[in-house]
């Protein structure tokens, strides 16, 4: 609490509005210090770290939690873009070898499950991240008191009111609210705390707003996140006059620029396309393919996303014969115990195995041989 | 010099920080060991005997700050003479029984060769740390070794929390200059991830060259004039060099690339799957767990399942094969650039170092002979590295290159999806607490500091890219996700134990021998 003094009158005021003090202006400093506290106690705070839920509130400051802000819907309509869910799985086709033969066919050393990381930090933001030219990664925290706050709203718009992401272009704009190039918005699940938005255009700043929108295109803002730029994926327009008695095409392509593995036929293709598409709009799909790498395919049959499942077998082998015989597997000597006996086990991958066994008496006379022929399918489904 | 292009080889050499006192066997240590005994070993005795044959040759080599942790901490090093002798041992026992099978005794016979070399190498002659190997390459101005982000975060993910980006390029620097002796001049960055505006950081570091996938620098504003051909400078004055496809597909691609030739060592025929279990089991993980030896007695021989045994004269005359097309082909792109832009094309060919030795077991082979080719035959190309390169060549142009990667897809999606993307909200909100604490004490002493240091380490191991690396491919990715819990739960608490001035040296000393990396670590690196 005790950061509270330290508060102006102005933020202590944001303060009590955003606990639903009613008339705040009326009380002075001290009396609205003790307004807060009071409120903020009977808060229930589920992470027992109620100091750090304040702190993020200051970290915060400026911004109000639940803002209304008029809600012009420009260009929103028929630029509605598709989401991916964070549970969206794409398999991964190129990457490199060696790190990962170095960690290839191996299981995990043994140790006891410990602790898990807490659900939420007790603060209310959103981060945007970019992950390539065209699609962004959003991920946000919503406090404990924040989160009644909305839900409260919620439950008294009821069906009327969902949340969004407000997805702003910001590109050399100081983005005040209302003077983004144009704004979408997608609805997404509070509960999902992620979301991956194809913001589809490359070489552009983004901005996101989460919160929650109206039947009457009202806003209210929950939380608005950093500022990011998503990377060209073409060659820049921005061409220095005397570069230009270069033939930038042809030493692009010589650069390798026009994707990994074409064959000359489709190589001059591609170089045709690109040629077009430099000559087009800026901002078309680009000519660079993912410059990752082919790997052979054979560690990739039991991949799997996050969740873990794998299964060996062993082929195991036993048997009896005279203690003194000589017994030879696959042309190999092998030891029998003293009653005669012998147990084998053997790596069992999949396809074919054969191991010829054979015993042979001491004098020689008698030979007896066994082939085993295992064959192994694992069908993954 | 008549020659008409530079070939710059960068072998980037890295495996995370995993070192458990706690476990007397860790299956995840065998990566270091297994990297050691099949590449750095055989590149070490590479470029000694390169150096004592009087070869003048360059090469750049990425060494990250958790490798060089791991190569100088004494526990892992008797750890990994440990496992050497049991390979000695293992291989001894795999001489006696082939005697009869001539196809394969020869190959035992050469395992053991290799291993009993690798321990005369490793014990007498670098005192089980082969760091000062690399280091007497690069004072005698053969290797350059370049740095990487402390414990190789990847940059773009932590744009959100710039402190974090600071102190990943810091420590590493830092570390760089303990353990070489002198500034750090390079970097690898992280994945090759780079985030406009990066290079800033590098340069207020003292670092004066990066290297970048393709993209990077073709995609960059304005357009580079050269392609990935010539180095640019960033308007921080720091340059970038752009990796050439053409060089990396060669040696990559498992359809065109050269580690895929039949008469190459197969990798996934190892003894510790395919012998009998209780010959096998004093030699792979006490529980059972069948793991890979090394000793592999087939070639690639094909497609299917049929396997060949192994034949290292034809082998090695494969790789000699191989490096001579290698040259050819750069000679004559370098000629047919040279003649294209009017001016000495470097060509970059970074690759995975663990590819050589570990992967494509001819690997060091081939290096040396191109090494050897190169130095004493090319009247063509000349090998360079970035240093030497910027002294010849001072005048570059001033691009801003472009957010890439050389993940799969270029940017960030190998670290960002569905499987690893839980771990960035984690990483930020750490990030952010790290400068509170760094703010709030910047003059700590004592237990305090002690406190504070340690909670800069369990930050920085816990955005190691390779746990999101991990989990994206599964192979073992419950102890990615483990790595990652436990290194920001100690965080976590150090971070409450520090606000409430509660600090349990028991336990915080217990974590301090267990992650014990960057132990002169300045943790100011996070105050604002």
């Amino acid at each position: 609490m005790k950061d509270l003094n330290s508060l102006s009158r102005k933020e202590l005021l944001d303060r009590a509005k955003q606990l639903k003090i009613r008339m705040p202006y009326l009380y002075r400093k001290n009396e609205l210090i003790k307004m807060i506290q009071k409120k903020e106690i009977s808060q229930p705070v589920v992470v027992a770290k109620p100091q750090k839920a304040e702190e993020d509130t200051t970290r915060l400051r400026g911004k109000k939690l639940v803002e209304k802000i008029s809600a012009r819907r420009e260009g929103s309509g028929d630029s509605k873009p598709y989401y991916e869910p964070t549970y969206h799985a794409e398999a991964a086709k190129d990457e490199s070898p060696s790190r990962l033969a170095v960690i290839a066919a191996r299981r995990v050393s043994p140790s006891a499950p410990k602790g898990e990381l807490p659900l939420s930090y007790e603060q209310t933001k959103i981060v945007l991240m970019v992950r390539d030219p065209y699609w962004a990664f959003v991920y946000w925290d919503i406090s404990t008191s924040t989160i009644q706050k909305v839900t409260g709203l919620m439950r008294e718009h009821f069906g009327k009111m969902r949340p969004i992401l407000r997805v702003y272009d910001v590109t050399d704009v100081d983005f005040n609210g209302k003077n983004a190039h144009w704004n979408f918005d997608m609805d997404v699940i509070l509960d999902a705390k992620n979301w991956y938005i194809h913001v589809g255009i490359p070489n552009r700043s983004y901005l996101v707003d989460l919160g929650l929108l109206d039947a009457q295109n009202n806003f209210y803002l929950v939380a608005r996140s950093n500022v990011a730029k998503t990377p060209r994926d073409v060659p820049s327009d921005v061409v220095d006059e005397e570069w230009m008695a270069v033939d930038f095409e042809e030493i692009y392509a010589l650069s390798g620029g026009f994707g990994v593995g074409l064959s000359s036929a489709e190589f001059k293709e591609r170089k045709k396309q690109l040629l077009e598409q430099m000559l087009s709009s800026p901002g078309m799909q680009g000519a660079v393919t993912s410059p990752g790498v082919t790997s052979p395919g054979v560690w990739q049959k039991g991949k799997r996303k996050g969740f873990f499942f794998e299964v060996w077998t062993e082929l195991l082998v036993y048997g009896r014969t005279m203690p003194d015989a000589k017994v030879t597997v696959s042309g190999e000597k092998i030891q029998l115990r003293p009653d005669g006996t012998f147990s084998l086990r053997y790596f069992l991958p999949d396809g074919d195995k054969n191991l010829p066994i054979q015993a042979v008496s001491r004098d020689e006379d008698d030979t007896r041989k066994a082939e085993i022929r295992v064959k192994k399918d694992t069908i993954w489904g | 010099m008549g020659k008409n292009g530079y070939l710059l080889l960068v072998l980037h050499a890295h495996l995370p920080f995993v070192r458990h006192p706690e476990h007397e066997h860790f299956l995840e240590e065998d990566w270091l060991y297994e990297a050691i005994t099949e590449t750095y070993l055989p590149l070490i005795d590479i470029f000694d005997r390169l150096i004592d044959e009087k070869i003048d040759f360059r090469m750049t080599m990425s060494i990250t700050p958790p490798l060089a942790s791991m190569l100088s901490d004494s526990l892992l090093q008797d750890r990994y003479v440990r496992h050497l002798e049991r390979l000695i041992e293992l291989a001894e026992k795999e001489v006696d029984r082939t005697r009869w099978q001539p196809e394969f005794n020869h190959l035992a016979k050469m395992y053991l060769g290799n291993f009993r070399k690798a321990r005369g190498i490793f014990v007498d002659r670098y005192q089980k740390n082969i760091l000062h190997a690399f280091k007497k390459f690069q004072d005698a101005g053969k290797l350059d070794i370049l740095t990487c982000g402390a414990t190789h975060g990847f940059l773009p993910l932590m744009d959100a929390t710039r402190q974090s980006v600071r102190a990943q390029i810091k420590v590493a620097a830092d570390h760089y200059r303990s353990v070489f002796g002198r500034p750090a001049r390079g970097i690898w960055l992280p994945e090759c991830g780079y985030n406009p505006g990066d290079d800033e950081i590098l340069s207020q570091n003292g670092i004066r060259y990066f290297f970048l996938d393709t993209h990077g620098i073709l995609h960059g504003s304005p357009r580079p004039k050269y392609g990935v051909f010539a180095p640019v400078y960033c308007r921080s004055g720091v340059a970038a060099f752009g990796r050439d496809l053409e060089s990396s597909k060669q040696v990559w691609s498992a359809k065109e690339g050269y580690p895929g030739d039949f008469f190459y060592r197969e990798f996934y025929r190892d003894i510790g799957f395919d012998l009998e279990f209780d010959y096998i089991k004093p030699y792979i993980h006490p529980d059972g767990i069948r793991i890979n030896t090394g000793i592999k007695y087939y070639r690639i021989t094909g497609p299917s399942d049929h396997k060949e045994p192994y034949q290292p004269q034809v082998a090695r005359e494969k790789a000699a094969y191989h490096a001579g097309n290698f040259m050819f082909n750069r000679e004559r792109q370098a000629e047919y650039l040279h003649g294209r832009l009017g001016r000495k094309p470097v060509i970059v060919a970074p690759y995975d170092a663990e590819l050589f030795g570990h992967w494509w077991y001819e690997g060091p082979q081939w290096l040396d002979f191109l090494i050897r080719k190169i130095s004493c035959d090319s009247k063509i190309l000349k090998l360079t590295t970035a240093h030497d390169y910027l002294k010849e060549n001072k005048r570059n142009q001033v691009i801003t290159p472009s957010f890439s990667s050389w993940g799969w897809k270029g940017y960030s999606e190998y670290w960002l999806n569905g499987s690893n993307d839980w771990v960035y909200r984690h990483f930020h909100e750490a990030s952010q607490r790290m400068g509170e604490l760094a703010t709030k004490f910047k003059n700590a002493n004592g237990l305090l500091e002690r406190a504070l240091k340690q909670a800069a380490r369990e930050l920085l191991l816990a955005e190691s890219s390779d746990w999101a690396f991990i989990m994206k491919t599964g192979t073992v990715v419950e102890y990615a996700q483990r790595r990652v819990k436990d290194h920001i739960l100690r965080f976590t608490r150090l971070y409450d134990d520090i606000m409430n001035g509660t600090i349990d040296e028991g336990w915080l000393a217990d974590i301090e021998s267990k992650d014990n990396i960057f132990p002169d670590i300045d943790y100011r690196v996070y105050a604002s």
